[in-house]
């Protein structure tokens, strides 16, 4: 593992003595351990210093980690790793397709005072910029490209390959047996067409052989939005981006849907191949240079180059691959969509199962009891119960958990079935038993309460025979009371906090008449706060009123309370759960 | 990548890392450390010595002990970190923030009075 020493070089080392070395992976969690053992192995192989090989394997490590959790998310995606190593330097190159990042220019972690202070992640490229060399970002294309650099930073290889052949193909013919005498482009177009060997089409064409046809093919300006191509057109060119990127169109110049091209990619060489009028319209992204390549040439001669029409069938195999991708993606996420939405529906018919079936107390003639609720999305943490006591107790109870959906739906069925439990130790003492069943039922959801979920809840127990009602009011909306020659009012007093949060507190219990020909409804937010569409709500009043003005049984109380809110929102979404219970007692049967 | 604990004194455990500690390692290991630091005494030292490699999810591993049994009323150091990982935690200015020692004596040596 020891370097050759310096003082024993034998010659001027040749800067195109560089060794590619080339791994592609597949993004995922096991793909920062085999780039690590790539590496590695190579290091080793090249007798790099152990200090390197750890930098190298530190980098690739963090780095692929990286393209891993930020560039792809943990979805498919390609890793290319390219490790070139030359005498005194190794440069490691990493290439993902995801959205542009560039980690490198992230600020460097400020130094943290104390174990509290600090954080405990995102080391990571603070490592690689402190042990490599020098590290660099690029975007090209739809490509992030990484280079980190010990010792100095290589040639590309292709740049080497440009310097070591001479152009001597001049005087050279052009397509339209123009003769060029000489090579007199400039500076710029020579670099321009230095790229082209780094293009898809072109990858690793011997450059000598290429310099002589593209040569005599003109570079081409573009501006942003300019069209290349029109539809229905014949096209008798192939174009590579040099500069900036196309876009293809399918459904007219300026739609929304398009295909880029990215630069180094080409376009046009579909319809120069099949002879048929373009199907797509071609505009400039950005401000672009192509390089224009006329029909004959391409077909002629540049496809008789083996590696040409082996890259071709390699540019449209990709294509196809990410087309063909794009369209499983999407079926998968239809079919997970779909597989969540009929576990979401099995959900909620098991939460509508839950709660007691109507109508309620069906075997207590003495009693007119009704309960409603609709979730605002599939599963919902409102609920309502209905028990039996004893021969003269029933109670009744509502609830409403802070927050929506599946998280809510869980705490819902956590608190009933707690309420349920507790509800069996039956007490004489009415008013007792409720402040402890709540405390009680508080203290056990505090327990169980990792995500900070709380409840309102209103408990009443119904004692037929005293024509009395006992109840205790956990955050929960005052129930409407409607008593046989008096004014429809809220049960206001006591309050008491919501369940779940705070251990240890006492409930405090009231105490109301309930004779016969009394109502009292239950009710959560979602019915006092449900919205129109100008964003005004229901509110208290209307309901307050709705259950003045009743005729009929508790379930037609519900029907109208519910049309009501209905007919308030006129089809404007239902933001929360909507849930009602209405208790009648009917007197003596 | 290895795990195991020793308990070198009352409320005071060495825990020894072998392995590279890069994430396949921080992967295997990472349920077995957080059991063994929350639920042990409450100082730890950490034997890095047979830690060949560290990457940044380790530098968390490591931190999130250190912080945890900080809060505990404990203490978590370093111990023994071979050059490259002692390069890598200096570098990311861990040794700021978690004691490191040159080897597991100096370390149980700190504990000794406190």
């Amino acid at each position: 593992m020891t370097s050759i020493p310096r003082g024993h070089r034998l010659s001027e080392p040749d800067p195109a003595a560089v060794q590619r070395h080339h791994l592609v992976l597949e993004s995922g969690k096991a793909a920062p351990g085999e780039a690590s053992v790539w590496v590695r192995t190579l290091a080793q192989e090249h007798c790099l210093s152990s200090d390197w090989t750890d930098g190298l394997d530190l980098c690739a490590v963090e780095l692929v980690a990286n393209i891993v959790d930020y560039a792809y998310h943990g979805a498919n995606g390609e890793i290319r790793l390219e490790l070139d190593i030359a005498d005194g330097a190794v440069n490691l190159l990493l290439e993902d397709t995801g959205p542009a990042f560039d980690p490198i220019s992230r600020a460097v972690p400020s130094a943290p005072v104390s174990l509290d202070d600090a954080r405990i992640g995102g080391y990571g490229i603070h490592l690689v910029r402190e042990f490599a060399d020098d590290c660099r970002y690029e975007r090209d294309g739809e490509t992030n490209r990484i280079c980190v650099i010990f010792g100095r930073a290589l040639p590309r290889s292709r740049d080497i390959d440009r310097r070591q052949h001479a152009v001597d193909g001049f005087p050279l013919v052009r397509a339209g047996n123009v003769v060029v005498e000489t090579d007199q482009r400039s500076g710029i177009d020579r670099r321009a067409l230095g790229f082209i060997s780094r293009t898809d089409l072109f990858r690793d064409v011997p450059y000598d052989q290429l310099e002589l046809i593209v040569a005599g093919c003109r570079v081409v300006g573009y501006a942003p939005g300019e069209l290349v191509l029109a539809a229905g057109q014949q096209s008798n060119q192939v174009w590579v981006v040099i500069e900036g990127g196309l876009r293809v169109h399918f459904d007219g110049p300026d739609s929304e849907d398009f295909l880029e091209i990215a630069c180094g990619e080409c376009a046009g060489e579909i319809s120069v191949a099949d002879g048929k009028l373009s199907s797509a319209w071609v505009v400039a992204a950005t401000h672009s240079r192509l390089l224009e390549i006329d029909a004959g040439t391409f077909l002629e001669r540049l496809l008789t180059i083996p590696r040409v029409g082996r890259n071709l069938i390699a540019i449209l195999a990709e294509r196809m691959r990410r087309s063909n991708r794009r369209i499983s993606e999407r079926v998968q996420m239809e079919m997970e969509l779909k597989a969540l939405q009929r576990e979401l529906d099995f959900a909620r018919r098991i939460q509508s199962s839950m709660l007691p079936a109507n109508p309620l107390f069906a075997e207590e003639p003495r009693l007119d009891c009704f309960g409603f609720m609709r979730a605002a999305r599939q599963v919902g943490g409102d609920f309502y119960d209905a028990l039996r006591l004893g021969p003269d107790r029933y109670l009744v109870a509502i609830g409403d958990v802070c927050n929506k959906g599946m998280p809510a739906a869980l705490f819902m069925a956590q608190t009933l079935a707690l309420l349920r439990s507790l509800s069996l130790r039956g007490r004489d003492d009415a008013s007792a038993y409720m402040a402890e069943l709540t405390a009680e039922g508080n203290d056990q959801l505090c327990r169980m309460n990792s995500e900070q979920l709380f409840v309102s809840l209103f408990i009443a127990v119904v004692d037929l025979e005293a024509g009395e009602l006992r109840y205790v009011n956990a955050g929960h909306n005052p129930p409407i009371l409607a008593l046989p020659g008096a004014a429809t009012s809220f049960v206001e007093v006591p309050r008491n906090p919501v369940a779940g949060m705070v251990p240890g507190l006492v409930y405090r219990s009231g105490q109301v008449a309930f004779p016969p020909d009394s109502l009292m409804l239950l009710y959560t937010d979602g019915v006092t706060e449900a919205e129109s569409r100008d964003g005004s709500q229901f509110g208290e009043e209307a309901l307050v009123a709705l259950v003045g003005n009743r005729a009929g049984s508790a379930a037609d109380l519900i029907a109208d309370v519910v049309q009501g809110v209905d007919r308030f929102a006129a089809g404007y979404h239902q933001a929360d759960d909507i849930t009602l219970l209405a208790i009648g007692h009917r007197g003596v049967a | 990548m290895k795990v195991e604990s020793t308990s070198l004194a009352e409320h005071l455990i060495k825990i020894s890392l072998d392995g590279r500690l890069d994430i396949d390692g921080a992967r295997s290991v990472e349920d077995r450390f957080a059991f063994l630091t929350t639920t042990s005494a409450a100082n730890v030292i950490v034997d890095l010595s047979a830690v060949s490699f560290l990457a940044s999810i380790g530098i968390r591993m490591l931190m999130t002990s250190a912080r945890g049994q900080h809060g505990r009323g404990g203490k978590l150091v370093l111990a023994a970190a071979q050059p490259l990982v002692k390069k890598v935690l200096v570098t990311a200015g861990i040794d700021q923030l978690i004691p490191m020692f040159d080897d597991v004596d100096s370390a149980r040596a700190s504990f000794v009075g406190a």
